[in-house]
């Protein structure tokens, strides 16, 4: 049963895209993913509208004072089990903004972050590979932990 | 009249098939001046330093390892701007094509490239790596050039600006007093 | 006295054919719309087993109801709109079944055919989320647009058959060939077709449920099983209303003889085939089509399509066949 469940979440993984003070590009790299040339819905992949109904939150951006509560509100609103997804350079590690005067941190200071991608802008290729690697994340833990 | 050419369109797609690349499935390689991660050459690279000074976050360090000096790329910090291609004097950093850098842990997506170290010898402070000192004689061999350069050459900036002043002066002194100008080149990890 | 065999069974009917074959049906057709649309747009589309997939993974979530709403009546409407289109499929005439034929039975499936719409605001007015509360007064608009038009073409048939069963309708088609060659029946379907879009909440009248605009609307808060119920109601929505269609104007769902297999092949391609052609029409309306404002809908329906089901019901009036 539990094998059945996994397959599930693995077949039909739900996004929801946050932009926590991004220049937007990887914005549009996410959204080419959606297009017919890389096509991610036959992995199963929708993009959500409304966080409750989503179980991987994609980030991009570096957090800024502005956006931190409403991250940290956006990633308690999503039911478990969740995977969080860091996207891009600015996400994983700040890049060229980690020293500005109203950063919050790296997305992994605010919220724990399973898989990262890092690219200024990752290619659309880079991030289905990103979103493969955070469904082999949901095979390996098997109905574990959150 | 639009409508029409929409359903059109939709009836030939239909026929057609799909145009979508199926990555991971079927390799989709990026054109050929494509930023991706940037590789060093490990024959050419001498660690001077010149692309952690360009680097505009300072994803390159340059770490102290002992006998070694390493030169160290964060691809989590990188921005793929390819400013270090373009100061590098020997050519050795080049932007490959890979892209996928996907990763569970942030900071096990580096490239580090080691070489033996260039220490002083007197006060054991790194300079700069062995290659680079071979390469620096090399350009300047053909200047007329004190017999004790390779002495000189094999010393740090305070130590080599003392040993300068005591030949200079021709007596042993304790301390020069000098305006020692920072130079930046490495740091210690 | 009730035979205990008869309680026995009704409730093996229902578990049977309501709980088991009228979801997976349903969950098939909506796959058929995400791959139509995914191949129309030069897209691959998701492979076979993703509703499944969907409904399963939805399932093992997390249930969170949130503090701001009315609790009861929160878990409540996702069960609500599921029984009801499980109900009305039920009593649908189909293939061979004709259990229940009382008199008065599209009425039922009529009024039944419009309670999601309604579990879905009330969902969404139980959730306290204010843009559950747009959604809501959204999907108000949209219904007291289609509903007139529809009760009008749905009077089309019976006024044809002079009876209030789907069996009479069906028999009646079967003597007389289908109604939507007629042209009062044919303008009938248009009407039924433009309704079905509404009632289904499809693009162009995806108002209720607008991504971009009003983040998921009635269901903005519900998350987990209660979401997968209501998931499952749009799929059984899905064959309801091509059986509805099809029982009353395209022919019928049943095997007329079950004694010659021929026929019995025969009457069940043309089943699936009916089904799949109202699945197709309402697919391609889907994916050709933006979404309309709410009073750009309004409009339409009231002017436009109201004006083509009153000249149906004027036209079936008119004895003359093919009228």
């Amino acid at each position: 049963m539990s094998g059945l469940i996994t397959w599930a979440r693995i077949k039909s993984p739900w996004l929801f895209h946050f932009n926590s003070g991004s220049c937007n590009n990887c914005d549009i790299e996410l959204l080419d993913a959606l297009t017919p040339r890389f096509d991610v819905e036959r992995f199963g992949i929708l993009l959500e509208g409304s966080p409750r109904h989503a179980d991987v939150l994609v980030v991009t951006g570096i957090v800024n004072r502005q956006t931190l509560p409403r991250l940290k509100r956006i990633y308690d609103q999503m039911p478990n089990p969740k995977i969080v997804v860091a996207l891009g350079t600015c996400a994983t590690s700040g890049g060229i903004f980690s020293e500005g005067y109203n950063i919050a941190g790296p997305v992994d200071k605010v919220i724990p972050v399973d898989v990262y991608i890092p690219g200024c802008p990752p290619r659309p290729q880079a991030i289905i590979d990103g979103i493969v690697k955070a469904l082999a994340k949901i095979q390996a833990l098997r109905g574990g932990k959150r | 009249m639009t409508k029409l050419k929409a359903v059109l369109e939709g009836f030939r797609a239909l026929i057609k098939g799909p145009f979508t690349v199926r990555y991971p499935f079927e390799p989709s390689p990026p054109p050929e001046t494509f930023r991706g991660a940037p590789k060093r050459d490990i024959e050419k690279c001498t660690a001077c330093g010149a692309c952690y000074q360009n680097c505009p976050t300072k994803a390159i360090s340059i770490l102290d390892l002992g006998k070694e000096v390493a030169v160290d790329v964060w691809y989590g910090k990188c921005i793929f701007c390819a400013r270090c291609t373009e100061v590098c004097p020997e050519e050795a950093v080049k932007m490959s094509l890979t892209y996928d850098l996907s990763t569970y842990n942030k900071e096990e997506v580096r490239e580090s490239v080691s070489m033996p170290a260039q220490r002083c010898q007197i006060c054991g402070k790194l300079i700069t790596s062995d290659r680079q000192v071979d390469k620096v004689i090399d350009r300047v061999k053909i200047l007329p050039l004190p017999l004790n350069y390779h002495m000189m050459v094999s010393l740090c900036p305070e130590c080599k600006r003392k040993q300068q002043a005591t030949l200079l002066l021709g007596l042993r002194v304790e301390r020069v007093p000098a305006i020692t100008i920072p130079v930046a080149v490495s740091e210690k990890k | 006295m009730i035979d205990l065999w008869v309680v026995g069974l009704s409730i093996a009917y229902i578990v049977l054919i309501g709980l088991l074959i009228a979801p997976n049906i349903g969950l098939f057709l909506t796959w058929i719309h995400r791959k139509l649309g995914a191949r129309m747009q030069w897209r691959i589309g998701p492979p076979i087993y993703q509703p499944w997939a969907d409904v399963i993974k939805l399932l093992s979530k997390e249930l969170i109801v949130p503090e701001t709403a009315h609790r009861a009546t929160f878990l409540l409407a996702p069960l609500l709109a599921l029984a009801t289109v499980i109900l009305a499929f039920l009593i649908m005439p189909f293939v061979g079944r004709t259990p229940l034929a009382f008199v008065g039975d599209v009425i039922v499936v009529i009024y039944l055919m419009s309670m999601p719409a309604l579990a879905a605001m009330i969902g969404g007015s139980a959730s306290g989320n204010p843009y559950a509360a747009v959604g809501v007064q959204r999907e108000m608009t949209l219904i007291f647009s289609y509903e007139l038009p529809f009760i009008m073409a749905a009077l089309v048939p019976i006024l044809k058959a002079r009876s209030l069963k789907f069996i009479d309708i069906i028999n009646y088609q079967l003597g007389n060939g289908p109604l939507v060659f007629t042209i009062s029946g044919f303008l009938a379907f248009v009407v039924m077709v433009m309704v079905m879009q509404a009632k289904l909440a499809l693009p162009p009248f995806d108002i209720p449920e607008a991504k971009t605009e009003i983040i998921a609307g009635p269901y903005v808060e519900y998350s987990g099983p209660l979401l997968a119920l209501f998931k499952l109601a749009h799929a059984v929505m899905l064959l309801v209303v091509a059986c509805f269609v099809s029982n009353m104007l395209l022919g019928g769902l049943i095997v007329s003889d079950w004694s010659s297999y021929v026929v019995i092949l025969t009457d069940l391609l043309l089943i699936a085939v009916k089904i799949l052609v109202v699945i197709i029409i309402a697919a391609f309306i889907r994916f050709y089509n933006p979404r309309l404002r709410p009073d750009q809908a309004f409009g339409m329906f009231w002017k436009t399509i109201t004006f083509i089901a009153a000249l149906a019901l004027i036209l079936s009036f008119v004895p003359i066949p093919y009228f």
